[in-house]
């Protein structure tokens, strides 16, 4: 079976341009599938083990060769910069979409209205709502209104009705979807765990040993960690406190945050005014290979988010299958994971106690926090695995194939 | 192997629910006698179309038996009449319940923020508690 793949790669910094490597990766693995990746045409793929393993064209090349493909993989994010050349080619090249984020209303507007066709953004509002003020709504999101908007009209209609299926991450995914169009063919697969450039079976000890070692961490340091594209919405004001309220009694604590503020987040300065400078440490955008291994050094990870646009982040199913014990929001797209492999915390007004009684728990409690990453790791090993979940993906490109 | 997974993970996810219950109890938002105030207003917050006529018990005399007797039977005419606007009493009250739940939530976690010291605030005492921990240390290494 021969499948294009559209999708980002590295060094896209994004979640979304590893996974989609891990996952080409371990779908090749069955001999009768043969992968190619169309992609953006402003930057060059530097990942070797993909650009051994895969031929890579720009989306420039697809139109002359597409009647040599069996099947369409499309990796779809609200990212209009990223992933805004897709959108075409889904509505004459129908294929299997995987719906990363449940609105594409910012990606619709980057390649419409930010482009100056406000006809084309109008139209599309006109194909899934109706006479909406579509120019009135275009307004309050740009003006940071957003983030119920963008879920009230999430524009995946017409993207949902040109493919042949649509694969998402959650149950809730799968309902929201369906509401929406009753007779869609959506399929509901999970986030496979996996490491970037490591096939070998994952040793968790060797990898934390390895890890802490990398920050020069002591054996009885207790880590606590945030990994990913650090903006507001990921509570780390929260998660900071609740580590401060920590250190009188657990002097020898670390904070590192694996990752990068965005722009507008001065993340530095917060960190300053909190007193926290000599506890916790910012490394940066890193390589994915490098990005994954750094999580094996947390005794616990948190990764809050709030409000959501209803993906399910990518960061917790990592934490969790390394034996990271994990706190996470209670958000829909999650609710698959069970309170008791990870710790799910309400986004409501205790979020913050909450949080501060349970970070406190968890370091006096080193069984507790044990437990807690053991289930985790085997929850994420018999629901997330890589190989069952890349049969899956092979599966429903067949039934959705020419 | 799967089942004592599930069993652990269950009894697990049990601690961590009672973790998060006990902060629910013990934070401001929740204190005794507004809990009591919303059982009340939740109590009242439903009313029947029925209730009232020589309830519990039948009044005292013939001709105010008759008279209860009647509007019984008045009320049970008309009930295709009175129980939709009963219906529509009932829900407006219960969003009304709703959103002075969510008021109060909301100004109770105001007042938390207004007691508690706020995040700068806290960092600042932390330090300075850090600071002063480890000048005691350092004099009494003098010492």
């Amino acid at each position: 079976m021969r499948i294009a793949f559209f999708a980002i790669l590295s060094p896209i910094r994004s979640a979304l341009a590893d996974y989609a490597e891990g996952l080409a990766l371990a779908m090749v693995q069955n001999q009768d599938v043969t992968i190619d990746f169309f992609i953006n045409d402003d930057y060059q793929p530097d990942n070797h083990q993909i650009l051994e393993k895969f031929n890579i064209y720009t989306y420039h090349e697809f139109s002359a060769h597409a009647d040599q493909y069996y099947s369409i993989l499309y990796w779809l994010g609200d990212h209009g910069r990223y992933n805004g050349f897709m959108l075409d080619f889904i509505h004459r090249y129908p294929g299997v979409v995987v719906l990363h984020d449940l609105t594409l209303h910012r990606c619709v507007m980057d390649v419409t209205l930010n482009r100056g066709d406000a006809a084309a953004y109008q139209a599309e509002m006109r194909y899934a709502y109706g006479d909406v003020d579509a120019l009135e709504i275009a307004r309050q999101i740009k003006t940071g209104n957003g983030d119920q908007l963008v879920l009230e009209y999430p524009l995946f209609e017409r993207i949902v009705d040109s493919s042949l299926g649509i694969i998402v991450h959650s149950k809730y995914g799968r309902n929201q979807i369906l509401a929406k169009r009753p007779y869609a063919s959506v399929h509901h697969i999970p986030h496979p765990f996996f490491m970037p450039g490591q096939s070998a079976p994952i040793e968790p000890e060797k990898m934390r040993a390895e890890a802490r070692a990398s920050f020069n961490l002591s054996k009885d340091t207790f880590v606590v960690g945030s990994s990913g594209i650090f903006v507001p919405n990921k509570h780390l004001g929260d998660s900071l406190s609740a580590f401060a309220h920590l250190l009188p009694r657990h002097p020898n604590s670390k904070y590192i945050l694996s990752g990068f503020a965005v722009p507008e987040y001065n993340l530095n300065a917060h960190i300053e005014q909190m007193g926290l400078s000599d506890y916790v440490t910012i490394t940066g955008w890193q390589p994915p290979d490098a990005f994954s291994r750094q999580m094996a050094a947390f005794d616990v990870g948190i990764h809050l988010r709030y409000p959501h646009i209803g993906g399910v982040p990518y960061t917790p199913i990592r934490l969790m299958g390394l034996g990271v014990c994990t706190i996470v929001s209670d958000i829909e797209p999650l609710a698959e994971l069970p309170q008791g492999a990870c710790i799910k915390i309400p986004p409501d007004v205790y979020q913050r106690d909450s949080l501060r009684t349970i970070l406190e728990h968890l370091a006096d409690n080193p069984d507790f926090r044990k437990e807690i990453a053991h289930n985790g790791q085997q929850y994420i090993s018999q629901n997330h695995n890589i190989v069952k979940i890349a049969e899956r993906y092979i599966q429903t490109l067949s039934i959705h194939g020419r | 192997m799967e089942n004592e997974l599930t069993a652990s993970i269950a009894q697990t996810g049990k601690q961590i629910e009672s973790i998060l219950q006990k902060v629910r109890e013990t934070s401001h938002a929740s204190s005794p006698v507004r809990t009591a105030i919303f059982r009340r207003m939740q109590q009242t917050a439903t009313i029947n179309s029925h209730w009232h006529i020589a309830w519990p018990h039948w009044p005292p005399g013939i001709r105010a038996k008759v008279t209860a007797a009647s509007q019984k039977i008045i009320r049970r005419l008309l009930q295709w009449y009175i129980d939709p606007i009963v219906e529509q009493q009932n829900q407006f009250n219960q969003t009304v319940v709703n959103a002075l739940q969510l008021l109060a939530d909301d100004l109770a976690a105001l007042q938390t923020l207004c007691q508690s010291p706020s995040e700068v605030q806290q960092a600042k005492i932390d330090r300075l508690q850090r600071q002063i921990n480890t000048l005691s240390r350092q004099i009494q290494d003098k010492d």
